[in-house]
């Protein structure tokens, strides 16, 4: 790869183009392979696809962009609290439309800083969940009677099981 | 022959099992994601979460589920500086959970526990030690016998357990007819996935080697050991030996007589898997101490707290062992005047950030920070006793029915 290159261009899933700064995409693995491997090289003019939806990738991105300084410089601890901040802010998002996507995508490209913030992010919010919510977010069908549900709720006698 | 591809066949068959519950587990989440994120969650969660589907529950109650989930929530880089407290108010005791949610200034956010409807255990009863977890405790009372109880405050469970072999109307009496003092500890045995009280009878005599006997929470019951112990004396004066959990042993603060009839104090350890007794050299100014010198808990390191006078001044310093092991590594990170703050009857804990638990003569529970030395209040109410130790929320006990009682 010539060292001239500054960013990538990528193709989602839906067949959209992005581009990637080079430190950026560091932070994946399989981006990292794909920055080593042949297709950026100067004569080659195929785009590598990532199997990850446009709405996902965009972003995606954005946390690799924000997130590359502080990877391959260190940072201070300001920087470091300042992070943690825009970390929280970038979380906000709808669980079922986006947040689901963001873990697999997190996991399919090993990025290790953004697969723990997306868990920790859809632990926090399940927290707060009714039993009835978790199945209707995950599409998990209540397999129990209701006589295994009654004995549940006496082994449990402190715990709102609705 | 034929055995082998039965049983690669029953194998399969296993897996196979396991993969569909695993689907079934994780709805339109791959399963490692969704296990990656059920780990997450506090037990409170899960226990409720056990009712949304059948494979979920047997997921949760799975011994590895539990034991991956409390090593994920001990590991300090999680942040979870938890700390028990107990208050004693009007007679009857108080449990909190503190927790440290913001590491940077330390405040803490506190829940209260409802305590076991058990009417043995008013009053009187103190906390043994915690551990994972799970919390032990004793009503230390003077009939000879007393009840000890382990709970898990946040899955709202308990479990009695069964009398000591040893105690005042039986065996005890065939062994002794001297005065004794009970000795108390609580750990976990991570190579069994274990927990274990530990009960010695300490006679007075200070000749006699202690009895020993070990509660096994895995086989709910006693059984005596016989291992060497080093001679010693628990002072009259302490009612409670605080101990620690640390390095897989316990520790207790104990003190024997030298030929020649000096004092010296000593850390008893106590190896949690091996059950096996050591003990610890203190820091040389405490070895000899005639005031008072005690594990202290909380933090991440064996620590001591001595509090003693000097030129007609008391003081407390808190003394902590860097290296486990190490006695040239005991430093002292910490001295007061105890008439600072408005007075200062009891150090309660060290935090896992480096502050301290103070009990003040008003009453009040404060957090002191040393770097700032400022002290802040964390409780404020009327009580004539309080412990602090360290506690994390465990999922301990969700398998359990024999003898376990929810409330």
């Amino acid at each position: 790869m010539s060292s001239s290159v500054e960013a990538i261009t990528v193709l989602s899933s839906d067949g959209d183009e992005f581009k990637i700064t080079v430190s950026a995409a560091k932070l994946s693995k399989p981006l990292n392979w794909m920055l080593e491997d042949v297709c950026f090289s100067d004569d080659c003019d195929e785009v590598p696809t990532i199997e990850v939806n446009s709405k996902t990738l965009v972003k995606v991105i954005e946390y690799c962009e924000k997130h590359a300084p502080r990877a391959n410089s260190g940072a201070s601890d300001s920087d470091a609290e300042e992070l943690k901040k825009w970390d929280i802010e970038f979380m906000k998002m709808d669980v079922k439309d986006i947040l689901f996507h963001i873990l697999m995508a997190a996991n399919y490209l090993h990025m290790e800083g953004l697969y723990d913030l997306a868990c920790q992010t859809a632990a926090d919010l399940m927290k707060g969940m009714t039993v009835s919510q978790i199945r209707k977010i995950f599409h998990i069908k209540n397999d129990f009677s209701s006589e295994e549900q009654e004995q549940l709720r006496r082994q449990h006698p402190g715990c709102s099981f609705d | 022959m034929a055995t082998e591809s039965s049983s690669s066949s029953v194998s399969s068959l296993a897996l196979s099992r396991h993969l569909q519950k695993l689907e079934a587990m994780s709805g339109n989440l791959p399963p490692d994601i969704m296990l990656e994120i059920l780990h997450r969650l506090p037990p409170k969660s899960l226990v409720r979460f056990t009712s949304v589907c059948k494979s979920w529950i047997s997921l949760i109650k799975d011994h590895s589920f539990i034991s991956d989930h409390l090593n994920r929530t001990v590991q300090p880089r999680n942040g979870n500086s938890f700390l028990l407290l107990q208050l004693h108010t009007d007679n009857y005791p108080k449990f909190y959970s503190l927790h440290s949610y913001n590491k940077k200034t330390n405040s803490f956010s506190s829940e209260r526990f409802s305590f076991p409807p058990q009417p043995q255990l008013c009053g009187y009863s103190t906390v043994v030690g915690t551990c994972n977890g799970l919390v032990c405790f004793a009503q230390h009372s003077i009939v000879y016998f007393s009840t000890l109880i382990i709970w898990n405050p946040s899955l709202r469970k308990f479990l009695s357990l069964r009398r000591p072999i040893m105690y005042r109307s039986n065996r005890i009496n065939e062994h002794v007819q001297y005065q004794y003092r009970l000795l108390y500890g609580f750990g976990f045995d991570p190579m069994n996935t274990d927990y274990k009280v530990i009960r010695l009878v300490v006679l007075n005599n200070e000749q006699d080697s202690p009895l020993v006997e070990v509660y096994s929470l895995t086989s709910c019951s006693w059984r005596r050991i016989s291992v060497r112990v080093p001679l010693f004396f628990i002072p009259v004066h302490l009612k409670k030996i605080p101990q620690m959990f640390v390095n897989g042993a316990l520790h207790w603060v104990v003190s024997r007589r030298l030929p020649g009839g000096k004092v010296q104090n000593f850390i008893l350890s106590f190896d949690v898997v091996g059950e096996t007794f050591g003990e610890l050299m203190l820091p040389q100014q405490l070895n000899e101490s005639p005031f008072m010198v005690s594990i202290l808990e909380g933090g991440h390191q064996l620590a001591l707290v001595h509090t003693y006078s000097k030129k007609n001044i008391d003081f407390f310093s808190i003394w902590v062992m860097k290296e486990y092991g190490i006695v040239e590594s005991w430093t002292e990170i910490l001295r007061r005047d105890l008439k600072r703050y408005g007075g200062i009857r009891t150090v309660l804990a060290l935090t896992t950030s480096g502050k301290v638990m103070l009990r003040l003569c008003s009453g009040a529970i404060v957090l002191l920070d040393p770097m700032e030395d400022t002290v802040k209040p964390l409780a404020d109410q009327e009580h004539f006793h309080a412990f602090a130790g360290p506690y994390v929320e465990s999922l301990f006990f969700m398998n359990k029915k024999i003898d376990v009682v929810s409330y």
